[in-house]
């Protein structure tokens, strides 16, 4: 996967992640930035040519930004509990099978910090190592995110 | 905990890559706002192009020209002017930080757990696990997390801490003298005794000297039977 391609490829998706979280131009353009040397520094964890996977792998990058930006400058106090895209299901024929929506619902009541951490880890194949890399944070903290969403789904399964 | 079956396993996933889709569905369907980046900003990105160009064809000559400067330095410097002793760890310098190793001695497993028996208001603990070399223990308050790992020093013990960040110290916090460092909201605290080495990590928002207290409360407790959540805490 070449940089200039992302780049030219998300440039537009990037900034509307950032400008959706921090409603500011110019604290969009500071976080879009930070996203896209992120990006540049760890490419070669970029396992695949799906598409699919390479955008979230880049919407993952970009919204830590937005939420590290978001906490320099203090604008809220817990902001990783707080859902920025509001995401609208059809009751489609998927979707009414019963252990379908509860695992759904579990996850979409994870913070949005351990959905990324378990879709970079469980959807793109990063190692742990790797995730701390890309979100800037302590192998021990990505660890620890893991366990606890595991813990939580597990025990969704357990009470059923 | 049993451990999730491949079948859960396999809806986990399709769940996540479901929620990913529409995720993306959802931003792409905002407004873009106008941005203008700056000058410096698109020199930056056009110079990473550059260089991305350079890698793709020049490879091979930029990997011998690296590896004749390491055989070079390698030569000249030996591997002891790269490191500093402190206290009962090594510093090495290593790209971004200093990586502390203990120095050398013999293997004893772990004979109890470190806790702080001062923690800040509705934190509670939500997971302990134990092993020979290792213990983990995390509080949350249900929405903040504090993460303490206690390991028993080996040889093969090492940690890396960021040095270059603003926020980075290096202070006497009791008998310990302890490594503290502060980036994107989560706080790391490193340090060791005679036996242990601990990292504490706090996704929470509280300040230096709110975690020095707590560092101060520490005491050693004795090992639970089954390794889960001791009672009591």
């Amino acid at each position: 996967m070449k940089f200039s391609d992302l780049y030219y490829g998300y440039k537009d998706l990037v900034i509307k992640v950032t400008y959706n979280i921090l409603k500011d131009v110019y604290y969009a353009e500071d976080a879009s930035q930070v996203a896209w040397m992120n990006i540049a520094r760890n490419i070669n964890k970029i396992k695949t040519d799906n598409l699919k996977m390479v955008k979230s792998f880049v919407i993952c990058v970009a919204k830590n930004a937005a939420y590290n930006e978001l906490k320099k400058n203090k604008k809220h106090a817990v902001l990783e509990l707080k859902e920025y895209f509001q995401i609208e299901y059809e009751e489609d024929y998927i979707a009414k099978r019963e252990e379908y929506i509860l695992v759904r619902k579990a996850i979409l009541e994870f913070p949005e910090i351990v959905r990324d951490v378990f879709c970079l880890h469980y959807i793109n194949g990063l190692k742990v190592r790797e995730i701390a890399e890309v979100l800037n944070r302590t192998q021990s903290s990505i660890k620890s995110i893991l366990r606890r969403g595991r813990i939580r789904l597990e025990e969704l399964f357990t009470k059923e | 905990m049993m451990g999730l079956k491949n079948k859960q396993f396999d809806l986990i996933v399709q769940v996540l890559r479901d929620i990913n889709s529409r995720e993306v569905d959802a931003i792409e369907k905002t407004e873009s706002p106008n941005v203008a980046f700056s000058q410096n900003y698109d020199e930056t990105i056009q110079n990473i192009f550059k260089k991305e160009r350079v890698a793709k064809y020049n490879y091979k000559r930029i990997i011998s020209i690296i590896a004749a400067a390491v055989l070079i330095i390698a030569l000249t410097v030996t591997a002891f002017a790269f490191r500093k002793q402190i206290v009962d760890f090594i510093e090495t310098l290593v790209p971004g930080g200093v990586r502390l190793e203990p120095d050398g001695g013999e293997f004893k497993p772990v004979e109890g757990y470190y806790v702080f028996s001062k923690l800040p208001e509705a934190y509670e603990v939500t997971y302990h696990t134990e092993n020979k070399v290792q213990i983990e223990t995390e509080w949350t308050n249900g929405e903040n997390i504090i993460f303490l790992q206690q390991t028993v020093l080996t040889e093969r013990y090492q940690v890396d801490i960021d040095t270059e960040s603003e926020h980075y110290r290096k202070e006497k916090v009791g008998p310990y003298t302890v490594h503290y460092t502060y980036k994107y909201g989560t706080h790391t605290v490193v340090w060791e005794n005679d036996r242990y080495g601990f990292v504490l990590d706090c996704f929470a928002e509280l300040t230096w000297e709110e975690i020095k207290e707590m560092i101060l409360t520490m005491e050693v407790l004795p090992l639970s039977e089954d390794g889960g959540v001791p009672e009591g805490n």
